[in-house]
């Protein structure tokens, strides 16, 4: 019995190290669809870090410029351009997103930033709330809310880092 | 959250296990842990959290438990191990009866939070110690056992008392600590620090992103454990009798715990392992009697326990399966009654949404040597088996 169990555990082991070796990176951006940072015009905050970025869309306290608590506002889960800032910004797809909140709440963690159902209400909560953040593609951006760099780059320059495959 | 109050979050998880021990009729281990296989609902654990304000939070997570329920490891005055009978009559139902149990707060406390770098928590939270303790919830962790050496409390599972965490970002690197102040371990510390002696620990690691996720980290705790009793008596040297309350120590230690542990997530892959260490040092005043067949009185031990387990595991992408392997170990030198153990298991835990996990593991335990009452005389595999769900 003691033998086959080690044998048994063995095998696991190799088996894991050989998947190990297999594990594909995580998904990073891609050059199709860039999603521009969004901020209120009014905001002080001009540029944003991913790393920075992946800590307030994981409801990490972050603080902007002014003071102001950043408050990250999400698309709903499973819309397009949701699953591609989860897997630029966060690495994850929409499944590993969903262990990883569920995990977080059972640690004794805060949970996920709110969802915005429609793009318009988005722009217009991320315009009157102070300290608010959120996404939406470049062509949806109006007078409302501004773009923030982000990594030192706007949307429309080369090497700009929030890009997916959509 | 406005003029009508904070929003009262309530969410939870709960198990259904199934564990079937194997060997003889004569392993003791087998016959403490359960001789037949059994099902059993092991953790039904509603949370609620709010967020009282700008910065504050607060969150509490009870356990709703069918013990005291079958309890049967309390020795009485005859030497016999009566089981703890809850029975009950329902008043509601025409004095039909029904079984009562409890309810175990695991952790309560409110934070505060008034820059990036600091939270402060007050009231009973959990060691921030290594992953397993944290990660806690059946749904979260991996296996389908408590590896030993997190089960024997190493570590306190809880303390009450304050505690100041926080993270600092350095690119994709964070610097994380913990520092906490507490009653310390005691017979009830949850509501009485018993001597006069606060307990300090905390908890230092590093998290980067730069390959995978990776975390490394090292913990300390140092306490005193008092257990005492409440005595009464009547002073008569003054002018009229009055009562004096006091107590007697039963049994005093001071301790020393120290962890290292390491973390690394990469693709699927998962890298978990926890090394600890816990010293006891016996205030002489105060040392207990030791429970064994020899019927000469003897004392505890000042003991250095040491203790482990490395984890090893895949998430693949199909089922979101995850096979796995542990290996684990226990000194057990703070009692003759165990010997030392070493547990090999290998399982999967599927996860076919987030919100439900499958698992299934083989496990075999292995003594070096008896213990003082032969506990260790036989082996002791066993299957698990558990359904986790969060909700």
């Amino acid at each position: 019995m003691r033998r086959q169990l080690l044998a048994l555990v063995a095998l696991l082991g190799s088996l894991a190290a050989v998947l190990a070796l297999l594990a594909p990176s995580p998904v990073r951006a891609g050059n199709d669809v860039a999603l521009a940072v969004i901020v209120s015009p009014d905001s002080k905050l001009g540029n944003i870090s991913v790393a920075d970025l992946r800590r307030v869309f994981q409801s990490e306290r972050l603080t902007d410029p002014d003071g102001l608590k950043l408050i990250p506002l999400n698309h709903p889960p499973k819309t397009v351009d949701r699953v591609g800032f989860d897997q630029v910004v966060l690495g994850m797809d929409a499944e590993g997103v969903g262990r990883f909140w569920i995990d977080r709440k059972i640690r004794g963690g805060s949970g996920p930033p709110r969802t915005v159902e429609s793009l318009a209400t988005l722009r217009r909560v991320v315009e009157k709330l102070p300290g608010a953040i959120g996404y939406i593609r470049p062509a949806q951006l109006s007078s409302e809310v501004r773009a923030i760099r982000v990594d030192g780059k706007l949307p429309e320059d080369p090497g700009y880092p929030l890009r997916y495959h959509p | 959250m406005g003029e009508e109050g904070p929003k009262l979050e309530l969410y939870g998880f709960a198990d259904f296990s199934y564990l079937h021990t194997f060997g003889s009729k004569t392993n003791i281990l087998k016959q403490y842990v359960g001789p037949y296989p059994s099902f059993y609902v092991g953790h039904l654990n509603l949370y609620l959290a709010s967020t009282l304000g700008e910065n504050w939070r607060a969150l509490a997570e009870v356990r709703f438990t069918y013990s005291p329920m079958g309890d049967d490891d309390k020795q009485a005055a005859d030497g016999t191990f009566p089981v703890q009978d809850t029975t009950a009559v329902d008043y509601a139902e025409l004095q039909r009866t029904f079984q009562w149990g409890g309810i175990e707060i695991q952790r309560a406390w409110i934070e505060y939070q008034p820059f990036d770098f600091l939270a402060i928590r007050g009231g009973e939270w959990l060691t921030p110690y290594g992953y397993w303790n944290d990660d806690h919830g059946s749904p979260t962790i991996i296996a389908a056992h408590k590896p030993f050496p997190i089960g024997d409390g190493m570590f306190p599972e809880h303390q009450t008392g304050l505690i100041a965490l926080g993270k600092y970002f350095v690119g994709s690197t964070a610097l994380g600590y913990a520092l906490t102040l507490s009653n310390g371990r005691g017979p009830y510390d949850a509501i009485r620090d018993l001597d006069n002696n606060k307990a300090v620990g905390g908890r230092l690691y590093v998290e980067s992103s730069a390959l995978g996720n990776l975390t490394i980290g090292v913990d300390a705790y140092r306490g005193r454990y008092t257990a005492s009793t409440k005595r009464y008596r009547v002073d008569t040297s003054g002018s009229q009798p009055v009562a004096v309350i006091y107590r007697t120590t039963d049994s005093a230690y001071d301790e020393l715990s120290l962890g290292a542990d390491v973390r690394w997530l990469y693709g699927g892959l998962h890298v978990q392992g926890e090394f600890m260490m816990n010293e006891a040092a016996y205030d002489d005043r105060y040392r207990p009697r030791t429970v064994g067949f020899d019927p000469r009185p003897t004392f505890a031990a000042d003991y250095r326990r040491i203790g482990g387990y490395l984890l090893l595991g895949y998430r693949t992408p199909w089922l979101n399966l995850m096979p796995y392997v542990m290996a684990e170990h226990s000194s057990y030198t703070n009692t003759d009654l165990a010997p030392p153990v070493w547990a090999y298991s290998a399982g999967v835990n599927i996860r076919p949404t987030p919100n439900v996990v499958l698992k299934a593991e083989m496990a075999y335990a292995h003594f070096l040597g008896m213990g003082s009452t032969g506990l260790g005389k036989d082996d002791l595999p066993y299957f698990g088996s558990q359904v986790a769900w969060a909700f």
